[in-house]
């Protein structure tokens, strides 16, 4: 068996901050079926890698597509929103939906960014040239030192974030209007958690594909075990230092597991189980509805 | 608290005009169902920092508690304990006691009854040592004998400033209120 430290330390990260982002995306919206995935997030990633892929790579070289993808992400948040504030003084269109509402916007924005993908993905093949699969399928193939460094100093980052932010967060999760009761400054925690959620999707997406559900199902996992599941300072805090452990542990086993000579992609093995995983919570919800 | 203003907030598109001063004491706002006492309510909630400068406050609303995870009540009396500096877990143990409650501290929140859910979020209420409380609507829910329990308590806070929402005035008796009167006329709506 083959083991890349930088890849493994870079899978810790990528598990982590995937963790964190459904954490807070769950938390602020008071949903357990928030994630970067269900609230668009993902989709929105891959459009920057579209964008990216066939406009950018065109410009004299200055940096990699990974590296506009981001820049792209940063720049679409920023539009996206301006444009809501500006929507939100003249209308109530985005104050008055609820977090199904926008969880369906999500997840048909997703199912949107697939359908362009697959026209892509034809047209590729309709030219005769060879489909750019690395960036597609979330994997750490393509990883790199200077990779690390970037990862490790948005993590170094986060703690302070995540230290100054997780008391607030745990008596959030409570509820909102409790929080509010409490003096938490619910809309500012809301909008700074929704952000960083974003940031670390788009990070990890730009550099490494898209690794649907796991910002979902990871902070569900950690649930399970009771250390986290009454204290979601715990979750905050140290949950995906575990959930990055399995990751990297999921990578090397992907790594080492290869089908005719190819990698198995970490990220569709993780779409196809996450998506598995988000079936099994829908039912078990209305299960528990109809017989509680 | 002195809160005496023209068109603080809109309820259905009606003005709202408040001239309300709130001493040490329990006061108790009555008023139609549907003329905005919770609203204002949510009003005083979101706008503390102005209306109550230097004061802390407390708040117990009418929305059910529904934690994110499966919290139970202790571990929810544990978070605010070391999360809330003016919060004291050990008095919060004390009255669900006094309620003679004690199995909720070890069910799960969600699945609390309203009544339940009513006693915990009151527990919780007087488990925080602030200058001012408000409560909406603190009673519904409840038994008689837990009413009793609730209006007890709520005399203890006599040294503190206390308003409470409730649209029957009969209810609230016991504690001998200054009722302030939430009503409608041809220039709005206006507290008094």
């Amino acid at each position: 068996m083959e083991i890349e430290l930088v890849r493994v330390l870079l899978a810790f990260l990528v598990g982590y901050f995937l963790t964190i982002s459904g954490s807070l995306s769950q938390i602020v919206t008071q949903n357990n079926l928030a994630s970067p995935s269900t609230l668009g997030f993902d989709g929105l990633a891959v459009v920057c890698i579209i964008i990216a892929q066939f406009f950018v790579s065109a410009l004299p070289y200055i940096f990699g597509i990974e590296v506009w993808s981001f820049l792209i992400f940063l720049s679409l948040f920023g539009i996206i929103y301006i444009f809501k504030q500006n929507l939100k003084q003249k209308t109530q269109l985005f104050v008055d939906q609820n977090i199904q509402t926008l969880i369906l916007i999500g997840l048909g924005f997703n199912l949107f960014v697939g359908a362009v993908f697959s026209v892509i993905q034809f047209l590729f093949m309709a030219l005769n040239m060879e489909f750019p699969t690395g960036i597609w399928f979330g994997n750490l193939k393509y990883h790199s030192v200077s990779y690390l460094w970037l990862f490790f100093i948005v993590f170094i980052l986060l703690q302070f974030f995540l230290l100054k932010i997780a008391p607030n967060l745990r008596v959030l999760s409570i509820g909102h209007e409790f929080a509010l009761g409490l003096g938490v400054k619910v809309k500012r925690v809301q909008a700074q958690s929704i952000f960083v959620s974003l940031f670390l999707t788009g990070l990890v997406i730009s550099f490494f594909g898209v690794f649907s559900f796991l910002g979902l199902i990871f902070p569900h996992l950690l649930r399970l075990i009771p250390f986290f599941k009454y204290n979601m300072r715990n979750e905050l805090l140290y949950g995906g230092i575990v959930t990055g452990l399995v990751f990297s542990a999921f990578d090397i086993a992907c790594y080492n597991f290869d089908i005719y000579g190819t990698e198995l992609p970490v990220g569709m093995v993780s779409s196809v189980l996450g998506s598995m995983a988000l079936l099994t919570l829908l039912v078990r919800k209305q299960l528990i509805k109809k017989y509680s | 608290m002195k809160l005496k203003s023209k068109n603080i907030f809109q309820v259905h598109d009606v003005n709202v005009s408040c001239d309300l001063v709130l001493n040490e004491g329990i006061s108790v706002l009555t008023g139609a169902n549907g003329i905005g006492k919770s609203t204002f309510f949510h009003y005083i909630k979101n706008h503390r920092t102005e209306i109550l400068p230097g004061l802390s406050c407390a708040f117990m609303d009418q929305f059910p508690l529904l934690p994110l995870s499966e919290l139970r009540g202790e571990d929810l009396i544990q978070i605010l304990d070391s999360d809330i500096p003016w919060f004291n877990g050990q008095k919060s143990k004390e009255l669900i006691k006094e309620f003679q409650f004690e199995r909720l501290l070890g069910n799960k929140v969600e699945s609390y009854s309203g009544g339940e859910n009513q006693i915990i979020k009151f527990v919780l209420l007087l488990s925080q040592g602030v200058d001012c409380y408000f409560l909406d609507e603190p009673l519904q829910y409840l038994d008689d004998k837990n009413i009793s329990l609730v209006l007890e308590k709520l005399q203890s806070l006599s040294s503190k400033k206390v308003l409470i929402i409730e649209h029957r005035k009969e209810k609230i008796l016991e504690v001998k209120p200054h009722f302030f009167e939430m009503s409608k006329d041809e220039g709005g709506i206006t507290i008094k």
